[in-house]
């Protein structure tokens, strides 16, 4: 009797670790099949999209599930920069909007209001930087970090996209951190390694976004600059490859960066050059130039409401408020009477 | 019935008094030196600040200036109505308050929050110090203590700083004096080099304040057996300075008390999250014999500096007794060689 109750207990205890251990196998089959799934088809697939705000909605809800799998055994490490920059795009906006409410508050001297609109900036900017960082942090947890003289090895496009896009984010969650009073202490030191880093990647390949993401990061740390070079020429250079190349982040970075020093001249030729360049853009990464749009269509919205209380009109990217009226040749008026 | 006329009659009366409010907003430009630009921390908090000076009576232009020399020379020209600038750039707008950045004269925030509240209390034998010649105080809030980063831990006292090279801030008068002083080889440099300098082995110390560890990297001027001598040298401050007549008494009241009360917390939480990032291996701890070493050290120099018109002898004497209501055991607290006369 007794020898029949232990050999159930034993029995019982074989069927439970199988299935516990037949469902890791399971788990980690099916994350390893959804992690080179995502890699080979989701990836390329949404980066034909143009659609942010499903870029968005796909950072947001798919991230903890790829990112789950890696609890069991599967490795999702290359997809984490991707995703945690798309579900960032989601309190970009957020923040986005709070900032335009202040400015809109501002303009009609509702003090209570743009304050309330600060604050809710604020904590947007803090997730958005939370976000961005973790993108940063798993991109140099898979590849090191930048180092001097040193490169990592960046095997296929999809490793080159990963970097390029993880150091991005690594810029992009120090200045929301910025916005959010340092909140999420984020180490200052990541603009001097994203600015070594970028150096690793063919400019030409990448429609000048690595030589652009350097320049942006000398004209707030002009320190880092090499001996001679001009952040504004670079940038430049960036921003025509961008546009010869059909993806125009680099035409992005150079809007934000006239945009932190407030140069306002360099900020009206930078959107307008964006919006009058929109014609052979490519299909393969229509998101990246998407998010290039989205960032440069909120500087303008910031211009704007700071200016008149009201966001670019729609469909006026490229032109602003005391833009001279556009005149047909002159006409006498007597003449056609 | 009553209550409704009542309603009625209030709104129609507020109507007016808030298009008069607004009709009555005074704009002013505003130039704001950040290094970062507009995504910096000065310039964030002084976004804050133009929300809430909105309700005084102040439409504020802010204008963001990389360059602090450009901004300072700006506010000389009268392009902008007031600028924020560093204290040490702002010395020579107000020694008063630009002498808060002197050397030792502050040992750590707490002394720095209190002589900031007793800088916005509005006390008569203060306030007439804010305004100098053609400019006026409207704020101080903090930037972060200095430290000397040095590249080797054998240099953990002054007989060490002889004859080794260090880095000043040419705009700093008391820096490079500071530096010839104990013997250091003083080597002029600027906001954009100095850092470089240290890191690739120009110079063997360099004077930085705690933000400037990471940004810059500092840590790879140190490796591998350098450290950050934990004695705080000066206090950096940011300071609103407007020319005269561009606002109120009763606003410049409230600007210095909201650096007060609300900056101030606002910017120790940047500096707290800086002073973190730090890693602890650096920092070279000073005994208590080096320490009240340095005190007379500093003492001595702000002195000198006092007397060559560098430093304010109002401010001087201010600071001591701060530093001595704090710690009355304090050498200096049994002499009054800075107390200013009365």
């Amino acid at each position: 009797m007794k020898l029949s109750k232990s050999i159930r207990l034993s029995g019982l205890l074989i069927l439970v670790s199988s299935v516990i251990s037949g469902c890791t196998v399971v788990y980690k089959g099916t994350g390893d099949v959804l992690v080179s799934f995502s890699k080979a088809e989701m990836v390329p697939h949404l980066m034909t999209y143009r659609d942010i705000g499903m870029a968005c909605a796909t950072g947001e809800s798919l991230t903890p599930l790829l990112m789950s799998f890696g609890e069991v055994g599967s490795k999702p490490d290359k997809l984490a920069p991707l995703v945690f920059v798309s579900a960032a795009t989601c309190s970009e906006q957020k923040a986005l909007d709070a900032e335009l409410r202040y400015l809109r508050a501002m303009k009609r001297g509702d003090v209570t209001e743009a304050q309330d609109a600060r604050s809710e900036q604020k904590a947007h900017a803090e997730q958005a930087a939370r976000r961005l960082y973790e993108a940063y942090r798993r991109t140099v947890m898979v590849y090191g970090e930048p180092i001097d003289g040193s490169c990592p090895r960046l095997r296929s496009d999809f490793d080159e996209l990963v970097w390029m896009v993880g150091l991005i984010a690594g810029v992009q969650s120090l200045l929301n951190d910025a916005t959010a009073e340092t909140a999420v202490g984020i180490p200052r030191d990541v603009a001097a390694k994203v600015e070594r880093g970028a150096a690793c990647l063919d400019n030409e390949k990448w429609w000048g976004v690595p030589q652009g993401t350097r320049a942006a990061v000398w004209n707030i740390l002009p320190m880092l600059a090499p001996e001679g070079a001009d952040a504004w020429a670079e940038l430049e250079k960036s921003t025509r490859l961008g546009f010869k190349k059909g993806v125009r982040l680099a035409s992005a970075l150079y809007v934000i960066s006239a945009y932190g020093v407030d140069d306002q001249v360099q900020i009206r030729k930078g959107i307008r050059e964006f919006a009058a360049n929109n014609s052979k853009l490519n299909k393969e990464y229509a998101l990246l130039d998407a998010i290039a749009g989205e960032l440069i269509l909120g500087v303008s919205h910031r211009m704007w409401a700071d200016a008149t209380g009201q966001r670019t009109p729609f469909r006026g990217l490229g032109t602003f408020w005391d833009d001279a009226p556009k005149n047909s040749s002159a006409i006498d008026i007597d003449d056609l009477l | 019935m009553l209550t409704r006329k009542i309603i009625a009659t209030a709104a129609a009366l507020c109507v007016p008094l808030t298009i008069t409010l607004q009709a009555e907003a005074q704009e002013r430009n505003i130039c704001v030196f950040d290094i970062i630009g507009t995504a910096g921390d000065q310039y964030n908090i002084m976004r804050d600040y133009a929300t809430a000076a909105s309700a005084h009576g102040y439409k504020l232009n802010l204008k963001v200036y990389t360059d602090e020399s450009i901004a300072a020379e700006d506010l000389k020209a009268s392009q902008c109505d007031a600028a924020v600038l560093t204290g040490i750039r702002g010395r020579q707008f107000n020694n008063f308050t630009g002498s808060l950045d002197s050397i030792g004269a502050v040992p750590n925030y707490d002394a720095l929050r209190t002589v900031i509240q007793v800088i916005s209390s509005g006390n008569d034998k203060i306030t007439p110090h804010l305004k100098q010649g053609s400019f006026e105080v409207l704020g101080v809030g903090p930037m972060g203590a200095a430290y000397l980063f040095v590249k080797d831990r054998a240099i953990n006292n002054v007989n060490a700083l002889a004859g080794k090279s260090i880095a000043v801030m040419s705009y700093d008068e008391a820096q490079g004096k500071m530096a010839s002083r104990v013997g250091m080889s003083p080597v002029m440099s600027d906001i954009t080099n100095f850092a470089g300098r240290f890191n690739n082995n120009s110079v063997d110390i360099c004077f930085a304040p705690v933000l400037a560890y990471s940004a810059l990297e500092l840590y790879k001027g140190m490796q591998p057996n350098g450290g950050i001598i934990e004695y705080t040298l000066g206090q950096l401050t940011m300071q609103v300075i407007a020319r005269e007549g561009k606002f109120t008494q009763e606003f410049a009241g409230w600007s210095r008390k909201y650096f007060a009360d609300t900056v101030f917390d606002q910017a120790m939480r940047v500096i707290d999250t800086a002073q973190k990032e730090v890693d602890s291996k650096w920092w070279i701890t000073v005994s208590d014999e080096d320490r009240v070493r340095y005190d007379e050290m500093m003492r001595d120099a702000r002195i000198e500096l006092t007397n060559q018109g560098i430093y304010s002898k109002e401010m001087m004497s201010l600071l001591r007794n701060i530093r001595c209501r704090m710690d009355l055991a304090r050498a200096e607290c049994s002499d009054s060689r800075e107390v200013a006369n009365r």
